[in-house]
């Protein structure tokens, strides 16, 4: 009976003869089938959202018209990308995008590190829940609440900071007129949002490394400090290099919330805030060109692409086995 | 069922099926979910395949829109035979919600454009918009007539009207308005203040007299709070943001405004104001002004003072307000603040033209759609004056349906009175419009396409000196600034190319 169930309900397809044709290949969907289940809806909104819209990239390179449509619109070159590069604007923007985003690699890596360290030897108690959650909290409050905040510390009349200067002689500065500080705000903003969530995936690394190293070592007499150098910190560099590639790779895109809700758009302090993402915004926002929009993504994405392909070519040079590719 | 075969049939079969739900419910994920109007239209009955779909913003989400639409499609039917879908979109999102549908070549048939919102001229040239021009002459031909030829010119894109207008207030009617608490303290006397400078006595009295966040002069970081083109006779060159001719020439060039000396000595003027502290310390924030406003925080603002202003300002803040226009009268691009276009994707354009006759002629079915249903959402308070109210029990914060933009639908002077010290507003309004002088460039349409990249880079370029004009910048150092950065980026080349397109529209006219 089970045959004739089997006959009729299931057509022998294709891909049926396929897959009785590779053995191996049905083995490893047998193994590895709820894992790719639990992958499958990551990788249909990879798909979506990453995969078929790159056919659109071929708006960068037209005069497009909603009318005309993606295909029928004019070919224009790379006209759409000329209005990125050739200004004091371009310069500025690129060093901007660069240093801050090599300063919040930087700083955070140390910043999550640090605080698991600390996590780690707190764990297990009420405390460490308590700071852990408090710490995680920032992370799901939006770049526009986290705009207000830094607003309230930092405006000029009723501002926070000021009022605490004030105590101490010091006049009140007008700190949206400050161009200077705004790289370290931006860092301290930056560390205060994510470190919670950063800080994370380390904690879950030292919590795997086996107790038995640390054992071995407390009898060598090794003490805290050289626990953490020669035992903590290597397990955790393989995670640190995928991470930091990864950053790399989207070092050429900002964090747009952070740039234009934190320093609430401020003119004046674009000298040292304004980044492709803000200034691509400004640009066309009143232009509203598909077209050089796209171009300005098509830009930082082969940038991105570049740079991931040179770091992981020079941490191969290092040390082949913690290459990514 | 031991079958080794059946087992693994049924993962495979299981793997499929939440393979397609899961895609099926992903996908409808990103489908937008329906506006609360239409699932109305479905529950009360209008057919969806014989209404017009219409989009338009609005500052709330009101219950009644359904009811609303229910109304209206029925008077439609009888009039012209086709209903109406009432798709209201919040204003903050509005623009972007319509460049996409726009983008995505959605099908729809009526929105609101303007040169603020949903971009005409990018409509325009996108190709989203239908050329209505011979068929509006045709079927909607009191409308044609009704408003007058100028302002049609300045809905003209290369000789082609691609939307309708909405008849409100047109000009500038630049001026400072203020909380009449201030005025009256400080004994502000408009005969008096016959051009902005001899505000400065009322401005040192209030720094002088109030506490340290009520600003003489009210200005936010975006540029709000600095003088109008009008004021000192610049028009501004649409869509270059930097471009400017003398309205009183006729045949005026455009240049850059650094090399408009008016604008220069305004800025020098305004610079002083900053100096002697009417602007406080900092801007506010554009986020905060509304909020700014609503508690009196500034003493005197500058904007547009249309008949009827102090009634609209009071029904925002509940305060008393008194305000004087300083401005010769021009028309410049006004009528393009409020029109309603046809997309090319419609298959009812006839349709859609006969509408627009109907809401800018019929004054019941425009009034229903800006206020409502009479008795349930208005009452009349004077009907001879055509002053409305709200019914007893319902304030405009709890009203189900009022969406208090009557200008957005359609001829204002249509619209009833919500104040009876709002009435002969309309008409004044009008003789405004009427009497008001042309710009020399009013329905001249700058194309972009040849300078963009230029435009682009000056674009992110002025928007750095934004509050130029509130006088937060050390004058000396930063015209210059801008003037050299903004000549580096190709300024020339676009003046170049406006004042050739300029020629040629006006050999063509």
């Amino acid at each position: 009976m089970a045959t004739a169930v089997n006959t009729s309900t299931v057509r022998p397809s294709k891909a049926t003869d396929r897959l009785q044709r590779h053995p191996r290949l049905q083995r490893w969907i047998r193994n590895n089938g709820a894992p790719l289940m639990m992958c499958l809806p990551a990788i249909l909104l990879l798909f979506v959202f990453a995969y078929l819209p790159m056919f659109g990239v071929i708006i960068a390179f037209k005069e497009y018209r909603f009318d005309a449509g993606i295909l029928g619109s004019e070919w224009i070159g790379l006209t759409n990308f000329k209005f990125l590069f050739g200004t004091d604007i371009a310069w500025r923007i690129t060093r901007n995008t660069l240093l801050l985003n090599f300063l919040f690699i930087i700083t955070g890596t140390v910043m999550n590190i640090l605080v698991a360290l600390l996590m780690n030897e707190v764990q297990g108690t009420l405390r460490a829940r308590f700071y852990q959650s408090a710490m995680f909290l920032p992370y799901f409050i939006s770049w526009v609440v986290v705009g207000y905040f830094v607003y309230a510390f930092l405006n000029v009349d009723q501002g926070i900071l000021n009022q605490f200067l004030a105590r101490f002689g010091i006049d009140a500065i007008a700190w949206y007129r400050k161009p200077d500080y705004w790289p370290t705000i931006l860092v301290i903003t930056s560390l205060w949002k994510g470190v919670g969530y950063g800080s994370l995936l380390y904690l879950a690394i030292m919590l795997g490394i086996s107790p038995e190293y640390y054992e071995a070592a407390k009898i060598d007499g090794a003490t805290k400090i050289q626990q953490i150098l020669y035992i903590t910190l290597p397990h955790l560099i393989p995670v640190v290099i995928i991470l930091t590639m990864f950053s790399i790779a989207g070092i050429f895109r900002s964090d747009f919330g952070l740039f234009f809700n934190v320093t609430r758009n401020q003119p004046t302090l674009y000298p040292t805030t304004d980044v492709i993402d803000t200034f691509v915004y400004r640009a066309l926002r009143q232009m509203n060109d598909l077209g050089m929009s796209a171009a300005a993504g098509v830009y930082q994405s082969v940038v991105g692409f570049v740079l991931v392909l040179v770091a992981n070519w020079i941490v191969r040079r290092i040390d082949p086995d913690r290459a990514l590719f | 069922m031991s079958d080794p075969k059946m087992a693994r049939i049924s993962r495979r079969n299981f793997l499929k099926w939440t393979g397609t739900a899961l895609a099926a419910s992903g996908l409808a994920a990103c489908a937008p979910a329906a506006p609360q109007a239409q699932q109305g239209a479905a529950t009360t009955g209008a057919a969806a395949t014989d209404a017009l779909v219409y989009y338009y913003g609005t500052r709330a989400n009101f219950k009644d829109v359904a009811v609303v639409q229910e109304a209206v499609s029925k008077f439609l039917m009888d009039k012209i035979g086709v209903g109406i879908q009432l798709n209201p979109l919040d204003w903050s999102t509005y623009s972007d919600k319509m460049q996409l549908k726009n983008a995505a070549s959605e099908k729809y048939d009526m929105a609101f454009t303007a040169n603020w919102t949903n971009d005409y001229y990018n409509n325009v040239k996108n190709g989203t918009l239908l050329d209505i021009t011979d068929s509006l002459q045709k079927l909607a031909p009191t409308l044609w007539k009704d408003v007058n030829p100028g302002a049609w010119d300045s809905a003209r894109v290369q000789k082609k009207v691609y939307a309708a207008i909405n008849q409100q207030t047109w000009t500038a009617n630049f001026g400072p308005r203020c909380p009449k608490q201030y005025a009256d303290k400080y004994g502000l006397d408009w005969d008096k203040i016959n051009k902005l400078e001899d505000m400065e006595p009322f401005w040192e009295a209030v720094k002088n007299g109030e506490p340290a966040d009520v600003k003489a002069i009210g200005c936010d970081d975006k540029g709000s709070g600095a003088i109008w083109g009008v004021y000192y006779k610049a028009g501004v060159i649409g869509g270059s943001s930097f471009g400017v001719i003398n309205l009183d020439d006729k045949d005026a060039k455009a240049m850059p405004d650094w090399e408009f000396q008016p604008w220069v000595d305004t800025l020098k003027m305004v610079k002083k104001w900053n100096d002697a502290g009417y602007y406080g310390k900092e801007p506010w924030p554009a986020a905060d002004f509304a909020a700014k406003e609503r508690s009196a925080k500034y003493a005197s603002h500058f904007h547009n003072n249309k008949p009827g202003v102090e009634a609209e300002m009071k029904s925002i803040t509940s305060f008393d307000w008194t305000a004087k226009i300083l401005a010769k009268n021009y028309l410049e691009n006004g009528p393009a603040a409020t029109m309603t276009g046809v997309n090319k994707q419609t298959t009812n354009a006839d349709a859609c033209i006969k509408y627009f006759e109907q809401v800018n002629t019929d004054k019941d079915l425009y009034n229903m759609l800006c206020y409502g249903i009479e008795n349930k959402h208005w009452v009349w308070k004077d009907k001879e004056k055509g002053v409305i109210g709200l019914p007893d029990g319902v304030t405009a914060e709890n009203s189900p349906y009022n969406p208090n933009s009557d200008w957005m639908f359609g001829n204002q002077f249509n619209a009833y009175y919500t104040d009876p010290s709002k009435v002969g507003a309309w008409e004044a309004t009008r003789k405004l419009n009427e009497e008001a002088t042309p710009s020399p460039v009013v329905g001249f349409v700058f194309d972009q396409t040849p300078v963009k990249t230029e435009l682009a880079q000056i674009q992110a370029i002025s928007e750095e000196y934004k509050t130029l004009g509130t006088g937060f910048f050390d004058l000396d150092q930063a015209l210059p600034e801008y003037t050299k950065r903004a000549k580096d980026s190709g300024a020339d080349k676009v003046i170049e190319e406006i004042n050739k397109q300029l020629d040629s529209w006006r050999a063509s006219k």
